[in-house]
């Protein structure tokens, strides 16, 4: 976003708050959902924490400090906010997260919102034996294509950290993948 | 059968669809809901307030109440505090004060009673404090 200072006052003035948080939605509505979809995997779901997100993001722009960029504040916050979700989900349920995410994906068969193929329902299936921090690291690199940078920003996590995950989390997938 | 390589073949999107015209009413839908929280927030703000006043009365007539209690329990204390020093330590009490309160009959009666000592009583304050 362009001129990020001018637009942060902007959100900032109540006099032009709504426009402003508008275009903030307009803007990140689709890439943040793509993110929280990736995590909790069912539209419905992804929906509501989506709009969780926007709604926090909304009460507390007068809380952001402009420490870091606009764009991996709010995606902390949305990775927050799934992360939250799952662990409810799996409270809620009486089982762990693993089991909650094993069941999540064994419901994509049946899901109308879903329409991947054998290779990509297994490569949904492989992800879910990663440990947490692989699995958030190889969507984000893999699935929504962004940079070590954003990631590092996003995660805050060192670039080299990053791409160690990344790299053992491939090699785990592609045996999975292979040996199955 | 050819090996997976991710780094290399082609990639393998997620497979997830979006519902058609998801992205057209989600902005609307999410303003109405932050302008409801908005309102409900603040009427639970003004319930909030209008309970504060009622408890703020409350709180103002129990201390009032607990005041005027331990103000007349400390005033019966120091009633009770002044009598008993008034009997420990009041040596100042004159046959005079006593006699104001006494009529004439209980006098009268009192002087009776001292003159007439039992021989007994009187052996002993001869014996022994003589």
């Amino acid at each position: 976003m362009e001129d990020e200072k001018g637009f942060i006052l902007e959100l900032l003035n109540p006099k032009t708050q709504n426009e402003a948080f508008r275009k903030l939605v307009r803007e990140y509505q689709r890439p943040l959902y793509a993110h929280i979809r990736n995590m909790v995997l069912n539209h419905d779901d992804a929906d509501d924490v989506l709009q969780n997100t926007f709604v926090k993001v909304f009460q507390n722009l007068k809380n952001f400090k402009g420490e870091s960029k606009l764009y991996s504040w709010m995606y902390r916050i949305a990775t927050n906010e799934a992360i939250n979700f799952i662990n409810s989900r799996a409270k809620k349920s009486g089982v762990t997260n693993e089991e909650l995410k094993e069941r999540l994906v064994k419901n994509l068969e049946a899901d109308v919102d879903y329409d991947g193929n054998e290779i990509q329902l297994k490569l949904q299936k492989a992800v879910t034996t990663l440990p947490e921090k692989q699995q958030q690291v190889f969507k984000m690199k893999y699935f929504e294509e962004m940079k070590y940078e954003e990631i590092s920003e996003i995660l805050q996590t060192s670039v080299g950290g990053l791409k160690a995950s990344y790299f053992h989390a491939v090699k785990k997938i592609e045996e999975f993948l292979n040996s199955n | 059968m050819k090996k997976i390589d991710l780094e290399n073949d082609k990639k393998i999107e997620s497979g997830f669809k979006i519902p058609d015209n998801y992205f057209d009413s989600f902005e609307d839908r999410l303003m109405q809901r932050i302008e409801n929280e908005e309102t409900s927030s603040s009427k639970v703000i003004s319930i909030w307030r209008r309970k504060s006043v009622w408890i703020s009365g409350m709180a103002a007539a129990l201390i009032v109440s607990i005041g005027t209690w331990m103000y007349f329990e400390q005033q019966k204390n120091e009633t009770i505090e002044f009598a008993q020093d008034y009997l420990a330590y009041g040596n100042e009490i004159t046959t005079e004060d006593i006699a104001k309160h006494l009529t004439e009959e209980d006098l009268s009666n009192l002087e009776t009673e001292i003159n007439n000592f039992d021989s007994k009583t009187e052996t002993y304050i001869n014996e022994y404090l003589n």
